[in-house]
């Protein structure tokens, strides 16, 4: 594989256009390297960054199959690995993308009514 | 890079279908011949700009296919060309960020007052972003293509220009006017197609 090819697959880790996103996600949650990455998927680390290239499969059920069907099957790897990597890395990086602050900096916020007394008003002194 | 118009077209194609291995097979067929093409023809750049530049280009076909249109030209001439701009663009923007840390460096006026030709500016020329200019861009020769290439780098020296026109045997004089005679072709083209030259 060309260093080329592996910059640009390192380059679109963050890039919801390519597979990469959902596997970079997925192999932080397990905390993965490629090594763990490759054997999670049941294929080869040299085939990682032309898997990182493609394109996740699409949301509904029937291009779902069919799409992780035709990556698997390019690439050598079970269909079944590769639906549980995709669907968990691609539900971390939607959460990740909703909520991007939670992320980060682990802040929650809540709303709440406000009960303090109003401030008075003007001639209102006593 | 695969040259050969029907290969180009075929990996295009699946890539407009939606195929999703389609993406990985673009950047496989065009990326690493579109980075030899910028080592060879813009061999002063900096290897880490001809990368970022090659990288744009295949990103902004993936991105939206749209932006290349098969009636006029060909799939790897249009990455050659759009590769070269962004390479351009990268350089244009690295020098302004040089002369920004100068003048932070150095707090002087120019001698110019800021004002500069278009001829001396390179960031006014065209960027391959304007689809308006496709068809100039797509239009110029070999030679003119190389001059083009010369001026988005900012090359100003007569006989870098005279060297790609072939006319370096040329009294100066004559190889300044020739030079002129076809960098002024070219801006003039740009200007006519709306472009900011």
């Amino acid at each position: 594989m060309s260093d080329a090819l592996n910059h640009l697959a390192a380059r679109v880790a963050s890039d919801q256009l390519f597979l990469a996103n959902a596997l970079a996600e997925y192999a932080r949650s397990e905390r993965l390297d490629d090594m763990g990455l490759a054997t999670a998927l049941g294929g080869r680390v040299d085939d990682l960054a032309l898997l990182r290239l493609c394109r996740p499969p699409r949301c509904d059920a029937e291009h779902f199959r069919a799409d992780i069907a035709a990556i698997a099957s390019r690439f050598g790897i079970s269909s079944t690995k590769l639906t549980e990597v995709v669907r968990r890395g691609l539900s971390l990086a939607r959460l990740r993308q909703v909520q991007p602050a939670l992320g980060e900096a682990g802040l929650l916020l809540a709303a709440r009514d406000d009960n303090r007394e109003p401030p008075p008003t003007e001639g209102t002194n006593s | 890079m695969a040259d050969s118009w029907p290969e180009a077209a075929s990996t295009y194609q699946a890539l407009c279908n939606g195929d999703p291995v389609a993406q990985s097979d673009f950047v496989v067929a065009f990326l690493d011949p579109l980075v030899m093409f910028l080592n060879c023809n813009f061999p002063a750049a900096d290897s880490h700009d001809r990368l970022t530049a090659a990288e744009d280009a295949i990103l902004s076909v993936i991105r939206d296919p749209a932006v290349f249109d098969p009636s006029r030209g060909s799939l790897p001439t249009f990455l050659r060309m759009a590769a070269s701009a962004d390479l351009a663009n990268i350089q244009a923007r690295e020098r302004r960020h040089q002369r920004r840390r100068d003048l932070e460096d150095c707090v002087e006026l120019q001698a110019d007052g800021g004002n500069s030709s278009a001829e001396q500016s390179t960031n006014l020329l065209p960027s391959f972003d304007d689809p308006s200019l496709a068809a100039v861009i797509t239009a110029l020769d070999a030679k003119e293509w190389q001059v083009f290439g010369l001026m988005r780098e900012g090359e100003r020296r007569t006989g870098a220009f005279a060297a790609v026109l072939g006319i370096g045997h040329l009294p100066p004089v004559e190889q300044a006017t020739e030079v002129k005679k076809v960098k002024d072709r070219i801006l003039k083209r740009f200007q006519r197609a709306g472009g900011r030259a």
